[in-house]
């Protein structure tokens, strides 16, 4: 294989040693862990009868879900994908921030909302003609097709951005497949190949992300395999046993790693770039009434029902003061964990793209597909090894490093695409100019990338806005989220409290987002005219 | 010649065509006819808009006024704009955009069975021009892993094998040199049939003698010359376009009774204009010789192949010429003219 100067670049021993460490950190509240619940070699032979005929049916069951989530986020999201293609620019940056908003909304609070609206659609004359003596609504809300397309209303964003960013680098191309190639030819050797990737990562995040969940399908009632490790980590000498039955995702990371090392290579964060007359204007059309009904099923909805349920705005606004408090330290709680993502992921990312390991998306992915509360587990141990040592303030830390931990992968993933971004050549020049790695660091890469990691920061910080897996753990005494509030609420509190925070959960990333991307111009950088 | 004529000969003509991007004019009343059967060369220099003109043409971009005609039929103006697909042409991209989910056969395949070409008709077509773009050995191979001049070679087997009747080359030669580039150009000019238009891009100079047979001058969004090769290079319309075209000594002389009269020596013109005008000389057309007292001051003297060009100050005039003897700056040398110079009437 070639080298190219930035391998040279790359080879730095310090580099390496400081890469390995911060592994290692990431690493040992696991390890740790693992060690602490390790119950000796019998116990530990007999401890694999876990996985009992219970635990693989929820297994399944989980599966099941994931596969149902990934199907209905590809339908949803192809329709807006094909809108976008056909609307202008600015437009186009409309309907980006737009699809942002059902990425901001806890999947157990679109949940709940759609258990109202289906209950109150049966309630009602014309839904009980239509679907009580069927029971057809009910029946498939309840079932794991429909927590999949719960999900799917609030994870499809995820294949629509991925896909607008697959095919950023894709404009020469398709214009030489305009002039070319038929239509299908286009979609089939052209797009595809960039889609494809694209697909597979999406497929795989909301894949996890649908394992990982427990707090929709319990809320739904039905079993999940994340349920049945959450409740053996709940009795202390079924840790051993937690920590095993964590090892099928553990396993499926691994091999999804190795699968997708060379994918992600078309991606690239530059916006709004594919010519305007990609699709037919009848197609766009019927896409954009599709992408009406998107946004209606995934965010009108679910506001719509927050909204009627809250009743009037003078309670809104007392709970906005009651719950105030609680409101700005989520604010902090997701854009801090989400800066600890970023940037760590950023430097870690900042040297040649080409001569990375597969090692490190193989960690990364893992510990992403690991449940949140095994690594809350992790950490609460660590923590507990030190209880009269910690300084105040150390409780929010550890949960800020166990949100760091579970999600790196996302910071790595944005690391690699911003300084594919910012170009492999023009960093090796970079390296050629006689300046200090912080100079280079403060004069040049940050100018250049300020805008692309605030988007970046954002993105990340809508998922764990709605985190409960590890806040519930980590958080500290009287610390507690909003979305913790939220989950509590849903099953103890009263109907108009609980919309009335699943609308403040909804709406304040929106507003903050919408906000921030004015602020900066929208999303103004790196556009190819 | 009037219009219509000019499309009944041209392969590709611009009427009037004006093209925006944001306030900033692109193009500016542009009109521009392709003869077909010839290359024709856009040449200027960066920013001229020389690209988009290519764009425009091939349908990927729509223009802000005007019309363009391919083969006589109207396929672009303000409120139409033909599917480039259905224009039958092929555009070589500057930086090829060859698609790299692709191997080389499958590009040329896949393109043949989107403009419907039966199977055997196929194999044979791309036989063809596998040989005769000699990427025989390179099928199997990723754009990834081709040279600049084999995709370079792939992405001009591409445009053709559409039998185009527009062949559009952008920057064709831009990034390769050596025998490869030698090479490029004998296949570009096989490009060339009698029922087909190319129009190529540059703006290097020789690549105008290398590629082309009518020539088209693009300054800052406006066409100001153009026909064949030797009429724009001996004819040229204004100092900027002198300039492009090699011109390096310019002086204002004096036309009176069919003469250019200057201090460097009287030559016959024909030409009816009395009074004064811009006279341009090639470097090549002054010959210099050592003299202590010269009228003329060596500024700077770069070597050259075999010649040395000397940058020479002459009372208020900044001189080029090319001597076989070097001198040093500061150096008093005399010159004399050997050519007639050409007139620039546009800056009369």
């Amino acid at each position: 294989m070639s080298r190219t100067y930035a391998h040279y670049l790359s080879i730095s021993r310090t580099g390496a040693l400081v890469r390995a460490l911060f592994c290692m950190i990431l690493l040992l509240p696991i390890i740790l862990l693992g060690v602490s619940a390790y119950p000796g070699w019998d116990a530990f032979l007999m401890s694999w009868q876990v996985f009992d005929r219970i635990a693989l049916y929820r297994l399944s069951g989980s599966i099941i879900l994931a596969c149902w989530t990934i199907f209905f986020s590809w339908l949803l999201a192809f329709p807006v994908y094909a809108a976008y293609l056909g609307l202008s620019k600015r437009r186009r940056q409309w309907l980006l921030l737009l699809s942002l908003a059902p990425l901001s909304y806890p999947p157990f609070g679109a949940a709940s909302a759609w258990m109202t609206v289906i209950s109150y659609i049966e309630q009602s004359g014309a839904g009980r003609l239509l679907f009580e003596k069927r029971g057809m609504a009910s029946q498939f809300l309840y079932s794991q097709a429909g927590c999949g397309w719960i999900l799917a209303l609030c994870f499809w964003p995820i294949v629509f951005l991925l896909l607008v960013l697959s095919a950023q680098p894709m404009r020469r191309h398709v214009e030489a497949a305009q002039i070319y190639l038929s239509r299908w030819s286009m979609v089939r050797y052209v797009l595809w190949p960039a889609w494809r990737e694209s697909l597979l990562i999406a497929s795989m995040v909301i894949g996890c992300l649908c394992m990982l969940q427990f707090e929709t399908p319990s809320l739904m009632q039905l079993r999940s395999y994340p349920e049945e490790i959450f409740m053996r980590f709940s009795i202390p000498e079924n840790e051993w046993k937690a920590l095993l039955l964590c090892l099928p995702y553990v396993a499926t990371a691994f091999v999804l790693a190795f699968a997708l090392r060379r994918a992600g290579r078309c991606i690239d964060s530059r916006v709004t770039d594919l010519p305007f007359s990609t699709l037919p204007p009848l197609v766009v059309r019927i896409s954009l009434c599709i992408s009406f009904m998107v946004f209606l099923l995934s965010i009108l909805i679910p506001l719509t029902a927050l909204i009627l349920y809250v009743g009037s705005s003078g309670i809104l606004f007392q709970l906005i003061v009651d719950h105030n408090g609680r409101l700005w330290r989520s604010v902090f709680y997701a854009l801090a964990g989400a800066t600890l993502i970023v940037l760590p992921g950023i430097l870690y990312t900042s040297k040649s793209s080409r001569v990375r390991s597969v090692a490190a998306p193989a960690l990364f992915t893992a510990l992403f597909a690991c449940p949140g509360i095994l690594i809350a587990a992790g950490w609460l141990r660590l923590r507990g090894y030190w209880p009269g040592m910690l300084p105040p303030g150390v409780g929010v830390a550890s949960m800020l490093g166990a949100y760091a931990t579970h999600r790196m992968l996302l910071g790595y993933g944005a690391g690699v695409l911003l300084w594919r971004t910012y170009g492999e050549r023009q960093r090796e020049f970079d390296a050629l100019i006689p300046l200090s790695w912080i100079t280079r660091l403060l004069r040049l890469y940050i100018p250049s990338l300020v805008r692309p990691v605030v988007v970046a920061i954002i993105l990340t910080s809508l998922l764990i806005w709605g985190d409960v897996a590890i806040t519930i753990l980590l958080h500290p005494p009287g610390g507690d989220s909003l979305a913790i509030e939220y989950f509590n609420l849903l099953h103890y509190g009263s109907e108009t409290r609980t919309a009335a925070i699943g609308f403040l959960m909804l709406f304040t990333p929106v507003v903050f987002i919408g906000i921030v991307f004015l602020l900066m111009g929208f999303g103004g950088y790196n556009q190819n005219d | 010649m009037t219009d219509t004529n000019m499309a009944v000969q041209t392969g590709v003509s611009m009427r009037n065509v004006m093209f925006k991007r944001g306030e900033r004019d692109i193009l500016r009343q542009m009109d521009l006819y392709a003869t077909m059967g010839g290359i024709t060369v856009l040449f200027g220099p960066s920013g001229a808009g020389k690209t988009t003109c290519l764009r425009l043409i091939a349908g990927l971009e729509t223009p802000d006024a005007g019309c363009i005609f391919i083969n006589r039929k109207e396929v672009s103006s303000v409120d139409k704009c033909q599917h480039p697909a259905k224009r039958r042409i092929g555009y070589c991209f500057q930086d090829d955009a060859l698609w790299p989910a692709l191997t080389v056969v499958k590009h040329l395949s896949v393109t043949l069975k989107s403009y419907m070409v039966d199977a055997s008709q196929r194999r044979m077509k791309i036989d063809d021009l596998l040989h005769r773009f000699g990427l025989v050995d390179l099928a199997n191979r990723y754009p990834a892993n081709l040279s600049g001049g084999e995709r370079k070679r792939l992405a001009l087997a591409r445009a053709l094998a559409v039998e185009p009747d527009v062949l559009l080359l952008d920057e064709p030669l831009s990034s390769i040199d050596g025998p490869a580039r030698n090479e490029l150009i004998t296949y570009l000019r096989q490009c060339k049939a009698s029922n087909r238009t190319v129009v190529a891009v540059t703006h290097q100079l020789d690549e105008v003698y290398a590629l082309g047979d009518y020539l088209a001058i693009l300054i800052e969004g406006n066409l100001v010359q153009q026909g064949l090769i030797r009429d724009v290079v001996l004819n040229p319309q204004t100092r900027q376009a002198a300039l492009l075209l090699g011109y390096r000594n310019f002086f204002l002389v004096k036309i009176e009774n069919g003469m250019i009269i200057s201090e460097f020596g009287r030559w016959p013109v024909e030409d009816d204009y009395n009074g004064l005008a811009l006279a341009a000389w090639f470097a090549e057309d002054f010959v210099a010789a050592s003299d202590a007292d010269g009228p003329a001051q060596v500024e700077s003297c770069r070597p050259e192949t075999r010649r040395y060009r000397i940058g020479l100050s002459y009372g208020n005039n900044l001189f080029e010429l090319l001597s076989d003897a070097a001198f040093q700056p500061g150096e008093k040398i005399s010159f004399r003219v050997e050519q007639r110079p050409v007139i620039i009437k546009g800056d009369r």
